[in-house]
């Protein structure tokens, strides 16, 4: 019972990940909380779930469409939301990405109603002894590490992703060697919905798709992200499956009521300690 | 002098008019009384599908009793909310059917957790809540006076559940009673809780304490804790207590994690279309629902044959519409709507003179005094001082073939029950 559980959360806790990990990445660049992180999920699941019930598409199939178009949604929210208003105000972010995420969520319900919704998939799992996987559990624990993977070889061997940390360390000096900090940061929020759009795939065989699921997957995110330490995309990935298989774990051991209250607990434990988060480093002046 | 004289006279002329015209009764041309019933439902939402069934089951019986020509020549006037499964859109939405409808009587509203916001706004204007579908035992302990539900409460339940488990469960297992590894699980909403609490306290009277009581909350997205929990516990019979979502996720998750127990009995989303559509006949085989009966499981060889009539034409005419079966959310609206609409309402016409109010109808609804075999799903109705239908039954039912049907108590059975349930090898 106790590697299943582990097992179980690991599959959720990558994909935990995943999205924290474009969050993180967002926060890094930008030093901007995206608080619409999980409704653009939860655009990225209708996507994929209309995709597959009207069209009959293969669920991960639908991926081919939905990555790019949650990439060049991310890329048009940077330009015209958030551009426009730097230089303002700091809450004005706040409140632009949290209008952004009320906005989202209720023009879901309005488009597609409260119901919600489900793919009937008939799909197999990989039998050993007690332990099961199912299908859909592999694929999201393959693809959140391999997306996770891509995300890293990017931002460490190629100009572009060297020229996003350059950014993320200073953009002021990054600027002055001649880095067009304006494309990054359209990039940058790009690529964090991007990888949002691959965790919204993951989801669509397993999960109930409605208007409020980005909003536990937003707190969670920035949870993730906190304590994997702000900016630290490595870091997100290893709090993700932590807070993933503890989330498992009180669930079974403890109490499936509060695994949730208890995994938040241990964060504000662990916060406590570590202000800066697990891999955090001290704030930049 | 004069003037006065002529002006009483008149005034009494006039006033003597009004009076006798308005004690004209059924004796007199058809009453100018109208009739407006609100029907509160979550259409949308998590509990869409069932409260969707449940609406278009009173609205059918509302229909067709305008069809014939109304209540006493009256046509009823519906209107209809939706409370989108929240229960402050149903609290508002229950306002507004007050305060723009003037409905002196509402029919609601499928969940326990929706009836408690909605008829606390009932009772505050004094306006009748007349409620189909929701169970839980809080309902009634309020000291509601405007409050009435024409189905049993989650005691009813919890008896029927202990019933089954001793005369057929325990048999069936070769086990002596107190012998039983009984699960109780439930989602963690007045609904659930009240049906667990009932039936732990009932168990407990018969010497058995539950090898496991898990609650969860009904809006979680994975359930793989609970079942493996449930796994290591290797109960004989698991109660379960879902809503809508978490029930089915429930099965997709026993199934998933190869979760076999000898018994399960579900109740609310396990006994809905929608769970038999997504996990197909085999998928479902077995699996038993305790609630009260599936309209279209029942056997109403034991009915009045004037009331088995009225079953046959809903279950023929909602399948046709709908192109689905009636089961017990459709049956549940149908019935308490048609008790209100062809008992309830006449007899409140008849005593209103000329304007139905909620006090008139509440006085209607409490000398309500129906049999069993006088009634369309077999239970009776009679109102407790509290507003519970002292009549109210549960009965288990059981998914054979795609169809969910009554096994138990033998009254309404249509099919004798088969324990045990199959294995999910059996299954593939």
């Amino acid at each position: 019972m106790f590697v299943q559980t582990v097992l179980s959360g690991l599959v959720l806790g990558g994909v935990y990940a995943l999205v924290a990990a474009g969050l993180s990445l967002i926060f890094g660049v930008m030093r901007l909380i995206n608080f619409a992180h999980g409704q653009f999920l939860m655009l990225g699941m209708y996507m994929a779930y209309w995709l597959h019930v009207l069209f009959g598409w293969n669920v991960y199939a639908t991926g081919l469409v939905v990555v790019p178009a949650m990439f060049a949604l991310g890329w048009a929210t940077q330009v015209l939301l958030i551009r426009p208003i730097r230089g303002s105000n700091p809450s004005a972010y706040l409140l632009t990405t949290f209008g952004l995420a009320l906005a989202l969520e209720n023009l879901a319900a309005i488009a597609w109603t409260r119901d919600p919704r489900a793919v009937s998939l008939r799909y197999g799992r990989l039998v050993l002894g007690d332990i099961r996987l199912t299908t859909p559990g592999l694929v999201a624990l393959l693809g959140s590490a391999v997306a996770i993977a891509a995300l890293y070889a990017f931002l460490r061997y190629t100009r572009l992703g060297t020229a996003v940390r350059a950014t993320a360390q200073n953009p002021i000096s990054a600027e002055l060697a001649g880095i067009d900090i304006k494309l990054i940061n359209a990039l940058t929020f790009a690529v964090g919905t991007a990888l949002v759009g691959i965790a919204a795939v993951l989801l669509v065989p397993t999960y109930y798709v409605f208007p409020e699921v980005g909003h536990i997957f937003t707190i969670i995110a920035f949870l993730v992200t906190v304590l994997g330490g702000l900016g630290n995309v490595g870091g997100s990935l290893l709090a993700g499956l932590l807070i993933g298989v503890f989330e498992g774990i009180s669930g079974t051991y403890i109490s499936v009521e509060l695994a949730r209250a208890i995994t938040f607990g241990i964060f504000i434990a662990i916060l406590f300690l570590r202000p800066t988060g697990l891999f955090g480093q001290q704030a930049r002046v | 002098m004069r003037r006065s004289v002529l002006s009483n006279f008149c005034l009494l002329l006039a006033v003597s008019l009004i009076v006798l015209t308005g004690y004209g009764g059924a004796s007199s041309a058809p009453s100018p009384v109208e009739i407006r019933v609100g029907l509160l439902f979550p259409l949308t939402g998590a509990f869409g599908f069932l409260g969707t069934e449940q609406h278009r089951g009173a609205k059918m019986a509302l229909d067709m009793v305008n069809a014939k020509g109304g209540v006493l020549g009256t046509k009823i006037q519906m209107i209809t909310a939706d409370s989108k499964s929240d229960p402050q859109i149903a609290a508002s939405e229950t306002q507004r059917l007050i305060d723009q409808n003037q409905v002196p009587i509402i029919l609601g509203s499928y969940a326990s957790a929706l009836s408690t916001s909605a008829s606390t706004i009932a009772e505050r204007n004094r306006v009748v809540f007349w409620e189909v579908g929701a169970v839980a035992n809080e309902l009634t302990q309020r000291g509601y006076k405007y409050f009435f539900r024409s189905v049993g409460n989650a005691t009813t339940y919890a008896e029927a559940d202990v019933d089954f488990l001793s005369r057929v469960v325990a048999p069936a297992l070769k086990k002596p009673l107190q012998a039983i590894r009984v699960a109780v699980v439930h989602e963690n909403g007045p609904f659930g809780t009240s049906v667990a609490d009932s039936l732990v306290k009932l168990l407990d009277k018969q010497g058995i304490k539950p090898v496991s009581r898990e609650s969860y909350p009904a809006n979680a997205t994975d359930l793989t804790s609970l079942v493996l929990k449930l796994k290591a516990a290797r109960p004989d019979v698991v109660f379960l207590t879902p809503l809508v979502a978490d029930a089915l996720l429930f099965w997709q998750t026993a199934q998933d994690q190869d979760f076999n127990v000898p018994v399960l009995v579900g109740s609310a989303g396990i006994s809905s279309p929608a769970f038999q559509e997504r996990f197909g006949n085999r998928g479902v085989e077995g699996v038993f629902d305790v609630e009260p009966p599936s309209a279209a499981g029942l056997n109403p060889r034991g009915l009045d044959p004037s009331v088995a009539e009225a079953l046959r034409s809903f279950l023929v005419t909602y399948a046709k519409e709908y192109n689905r079966a009636a089961l017990i959310h459709a049956g549940l609206g149908f019935n308490g709507a048609w008790i209100v609409a062809t008992d309830v309402l006449p007899r409140a016409v008849r005593a209103s003179g000329g304007k139905l109010t909620p006090d008139v109808i509440r006085q209607a609804a409490l000398a309500t005094d129906i049999n069993d075999k006088d009634s369309i799903l077999g239970y009776g109705v009679k109102f407790a001082p509290n507003g519970d239908d002292e009549r109210g039954k549960a009965f288990i039912m059981q998914w054979r073939n795609g169809n969910l049907v009554v096994v138990w108590p033998e009254a309404l059975a249509r099919m004798t029950p088969v324990v045990p349930m199959p294995t999910w090898d059996q299954r593939r």
